[in-house]
């Protein structure tokens, strides 16, 4: 009886045999087990539901053995902190997704809500089994459900280390995060040859569906990663900054590490970063990682509306996400990606109990017929609607111009924040000087004997008046102009004070969010 | 050859080369300005300027050709 059991046990995990893993190895992949082997805490991984298998008869099916459903799901500890996983192997079937094979992942991913514990998918399918007709389909129709009702109550993530193409792709891109590798991941809702028969168009894997497809342009892709053992390195790095569900304060104490580097470090180099000419642009996470624990920032969606920066970091220990102004690119100025960018990110942080700052150097939204055309009204409404929303600590920085209605849409006090400082160089506005005196003066300037010279004057004065932050501290639209060396501190004094934050509101299904 | 393409609308304020000239990566090729920012468009790569698209003072659009470098 145990040698059967033994046997048994031994032949499924070896998944697809020798053969098929020689192959995956010849596309610079690991099998799921390798990447599971690297991914956990060594022996710390339980799996479940090895013995499962498909019920097909159609098309010689009932003779298929196809291991562990080509799925291994499981639990086990990341870093110490336990993880639920589901990761498909190609070597079995290609990692075909079949009826059982779909449960198994929503199984999990059930689990892992009840428990508290998040989730991570590895996904490398050849796309659906199409020899099991609706029930493939049904068990999409289960991991969706799964999924999306434990959406907000424990973090998701999708690793994207082979293929994943047709409807199974809807689940990669409703986790939190999605993470592809470079060589190998692949994902859309049809691959080039179905494309190819119903519309006609001519295009090649790679281009259509490969990180550059997602990455930069679709902004489906969260983090590129190089290959396997890239892709599951910054996975458990992105892991170390969120807390295992939505409402343990334990969990988020769980994210606390200690990192050495004094809460109130002075930056002098800060106090000249920026340049207080307000047209000349500058990186702006040469900012950033000069007031974070040590410089390190972890970014997400790094190639994809560029104009804005997202991403995690740490203030004393204490993870963070920042939400920054990106002056060297497209002004800054917000467009319709980088607001639903931003509006996604912070209902992240929002749903997960971590705190925002924000940093302004912002000269509006996008205007002009491709944005207007576009919805840049709806798409900008998100970012107001998530920041108003938002219940956790928020601090902003205006580090140099905050302007018109980006100053509401990325956090100003009176949309959110709970701490709003300025640098001394920052202009706060409702447009900027130029704008301003051609309209209020405009017919005063018209009707001058020398236009131009007239029209200078009246900009230096609405300049004069309105282009710094003492406008806005006098009505305490800002708590504080400070020191741009000492912005660390600050943010870590505010932190410290917004610990406890709480925040009840009336009982409503949802808001109406401009989606 | 290749094209140096405006990443944002806006307007040339400032043409640094000239036809002919030998350029290296880094560069600055021309500076356009949007939403009260001036940007440099830096050059890709060592080449030369074959063409220049562009007048100061000219409104662009994303994607307008400025530059054909060698």
């Amino acid at each position: 009886m145990l040698d059967e059991y033994k046997q048994k046990r031994e032949i499924i995990k070896q998944m697809g045999g020798p053969k098929a893993v020689e192959q995956q190895h010849k596309r610079g992949s690991w099998t799921a087990r390798e990447r599971l082997d690297y991914f956990f805490d060594p022996g710390t991984f339980t799996e479940t539901g090895l013995f499962v298998k498909h019920r097909t008869t159609a098309f010689g099916m009932d003779k298929r053995e196809i291991p562990a459903e080509g799925v291994i799901t499981g639990f086990g500890k990341v870093n110490g902190r336990l993880v639920m996983v589901a990761a498909e192997d190609y070597t079995t079937m290609v990692g075909t997704f079949g009826e059982y094979h779909g449960k198994k992942f929503s199984q999990t991913i059930d689990l892992a809500k009840d428990m508290g514990i998040p989730f991570v998918g590895m996904n490398d399918s050849g796309g659906a089994r199409l020899q099991e007709g609706m029930d493939t389909l049904q068990s999409y129709a289960w991991l969706f459900t799964s999924q999306i009702l434990a959406s907000g109550i424990i973090p998701q993530i999708a690793l994207l280390m082979g293929p994943c193409l047709g409807g199974q792709a809807y689940h990669p891109v409703m986790q939190d995060f999605v993470f592809q590798c470079r060589q190998t991941g692949r994902m859309g809702i049809a691959g080039p040859a179905f494309v190819k028969t119903q519309t006609g168009e001519d295009i090649d894997l790679d281009t259509l569906c490969g990180v550059e497809a997602h990455a930069v342009k679709s902004g489906e892709t969260h983090v590129v990663v190089e290959d396997d053992k890239d892709c599951l390195d910054k996975a458990k790095e992105l892991l170390s900054f969120l807390p295992a569900n939505n409402n343990k304060k334990e969990s988020r104490k769980l994210t606390y590490q200690e990192t050495g580097d004094d809460p109130e470090r002075i930056d002098l180099e800060l106090d000249t970063l920026v340049p207080e000419e307000p047209y000349i642009a500058y990186d702006m996470h040469d900012v950033i990682v000069r007031i974070i624990d040590n410089g390190n920032f972890f970014e997400i969606l790094k190639d994809f509306a560029q104009n804005v920066i997202v991403g995690f970091a740490r203030f004393g220990g204490r993870p963070a996400g920042i939400v920054a102004s990106q002056p060297m690119c497209a002004a800054g100025a917000l467009d319709c990606d980088a607001a639903d960018k931003v509006a996604r990110f912070v209902r992240f942080c929002d749903l997960f109990n971590i705190p925002l700052i924000n940093l302004h150097d912002v000269p509006g939204y996008w205007i002009g017929s491709t944005e207007e055309w576009k919805g840049i009204l709806r798409h900008g409404a998100k970012m107001l609607y998530s920041y108003i929303e938002a219940t956790v600590p928020k601090i902003t920085i205006v580090v140099r111009k905050s302007f018109a209605g980006a100053y509401t849409g990325m956090c100003c006090k009176d949309t959110g924040a709970d701490f709003m400082f300025a640098w001394p160089i920052a202009k706060i506005c409702i447009v900027g000087a130029e704008t301003a005196a051609s309209i209020i003066f405009a017919r005063e300037i018209k009707e001058s004997e020398d236009p131009d010279a007239m029209k200078a004057q009246r900009i230096a004065e609405y300049r004069e008046l309105f282009e710094n932050p003492y406008r806005a501290a006098e009505r305490g639209f800002i708590d504080d102009v400070i020191m741009p060396s000492e912005t660390r501190k600050h943010i870590n004094r505010a932190l410290d004070i917004l610990e406890d934050k709480t925040v009840i509101r009336p009982w409503r299904k949802y808001s109406n969010i401009n989606l | 050859m290749a094209a140096i393409v405006s990443s944002m609308p806006g307007r040339v304020v400032d043409i640094k080369v000239k036809v002919g000239e030998e350029v290296t990566q880094g560069q600055e090729l021309c500076i356009i300005e949007a939403m009260k920012m001036q940007m440099p468009v830096k050059s890709p790569q060592n080449s030369k300027v074959i063409d220049i698209k562009v007048e100061v003072g000219q409104g662009i659009k994303k994607g307008d050709v400025l530059m054909e470098l060698d």
